[in-house]
């Protein structure tokens, strides 16, 4: 466990010392309440949005008609599949697209799906995972190893039995990126130990391609990908484009995904909110052999609820 | 942005080659300083939430401080900030102008945690 350069012991799962005032989870959701108070009492209108994230969701008049749980599959799903698998590097022989709310939704649900009591899950990022990553791995018992940079996780691979699954991150919560080499060499060491890859993009695919960084992991059948799309697709809408002219998309991605964004987000909501439906490696590597899974039947910590 | 906020932070000025940050630590000192305080009664998170609470509080600006729960880092992140959003505010000096602003007000704020409580949670 790090300590800050005043000597406070970083708290469990965090890269952060907690004090006396932000004691736990609870003050920092009184925090958010006041903060809330704040933007009321601004308005709307009179509050500049610097989170540097794409949390809203533009619709117009003409998209509404598509917001239904029922039309937007039908109408988008198909598009949305082969458009989203091509993006990942997927192949719609070997793999599927299920889509969640929040990126933590789907870190959760990954480690609930994937992960027993006991098993070991090794994070690799450029320099910590993010807690929702560590707080998915307690919350499935899992014993979670942290490294920083492709050294450390090839001796602490070298340390384990068997793990269960590897947590990459591409682009930290401080805004390192692992280079792309060292992301394929850790996706390859996985695999020769019997690991599955789960790749939290959260950041990453707003800085680079993702399509390169997953064609292996997806090619393989072991590997659980989830992009930020996550941030602009997974329960977030952009305006339906075509012939209108597409939103502007304010990352490095092919053209083709910031079209196919555009183009097929209707159907994210309606998906997200009525089922999921696990990736067909997902489903193999569990042992079951369904490629569409009911939601899980546990609760939601609430403390991942308002995460990522 | 970074080019404006360095001409009042120099080099606590912390960049990646896609965001411009200061270090939750380096935030600590500055107010520190800024106040005259030579102990302080809080940690770096908790200096990190009053800047970003103050912020809001006296520019209307929400950094992404306020998204996560708990936030993955406690350093101040300023990045993918739209131009039109910037622009609105008044464009990167004045931003750099009101973070310094900031600044100056949290040393207020780092040696009293009565203080600094009622900032956090809007206590009378």
């Amino acid at each position: 466990m790090g300590t800050d350069r005043f000597g406070n012991s970083f708290a469990p799962s965090l890269p952060y010392a907690r004090g006396t005032i932000l004691a736990s989870t609870a003050d920092d959701y009184r925090k958010l309440e006041r903060a809330y108070a704040l933007i009321r009492q601004h308005g709307a209108e009179h509050v500049f949005v610097f989170t540097g994230l794409e949390h809203a969701l533009p619709m117009e008049p003409e998209d509404l008609k598509f917001a239904d749980d029922e039309l937007a599959p039908a109408l988008w799903g198909d598009r949305l599949r082969t458009l989203a698998l091509g993006h990942l590097g997927g192949s719609p022989e070997r793999h599927d697209v299920v889509v969640t709310n929040r990126l933590t939704g789907a870190t959760l649900a990954t480690f609930l799906t994937l992960v027993k009591p006991g098993d070991t899950v090794i994070g690799v990022s450029a320099s910590f995972s993010h807690p929702s990553v560590q707080r998915a791995a307690a919350h499935t018992g899992a014993r979670f190893v942290d490294t920083a940079g492709l050294d450390q996780f090839t001796r602490a691979l070298e340390g384990e039995t068997r793990p269960t699954l590897v947590a990459l991150t591409r682009l930290a919560v401080t805004y390192e990126l692992l280079p792309a080499d060292a992301v394929s060499t850790i996706v390859k060491l996985a695999h020769d130990r019997g690991a599955t890859v789960y790749v939290d993009d959260a950041g990453g695919a707003r800085v680079i391609s993702a399509a390169p960084a997953w064609t292996s992991t997806a090619r393989s059948g072991r590997a659980s990908g989830f992009s930020p799309a996550r941030k602009s697709w997974s329960g977030r809408f952009a305006r339906r484009s075509s012939s209108s002219g597409s939103r502007r998309v304010r990352c490095a991605t092919p053209r083709s995904c910031a079209r196919s964004s555009a183009t097929t987000r209707g159907a994210c909501r309606s998906w997200s909110r009525r089922r999921s439906r696990w990736p067909r490696s997902c489903g193999s590597v569990s042992g079951r052999s369904s490629t569409r899974r009911r939601r899980p039947r546990r609760s939601w910590p609430t403390t991942c609820s308002r995460s990522r | 942005m970074a080019a404006e906020l360095r001409l009042s932070l120099g080099a606590k000025l912390h960049e990646t080659p896609t965001t411009a940050q200061i270090l939750a630590d380096d935030l600590l000192e500055i107010a520190m300083k800024r106040g005259g305080v030579t102990r302080p009664t809080c940690v770096p998170y908790e200096a990190a939430a009053a800047f970003c609470m103050l912020l809001l509080q006296h520019h209307g600006v929400l950094t992404v401080h306020f998204v996560g729960m708990p936030p993955g880092t406690a350093n101040i992140l300023f990045k993918f900030i739209p131009p039109e959003t910037l622009q609105k505010f008044g464009g990167a000096a004045r931003f750099a102008k009101a973070v310094d602003d900031v600044l100056t007000r949290l040393g207020e704020y780092v040696s009293e945690p009565a203080k600094l409580s009622a900032l956090l949670f809007g206590e009378a």
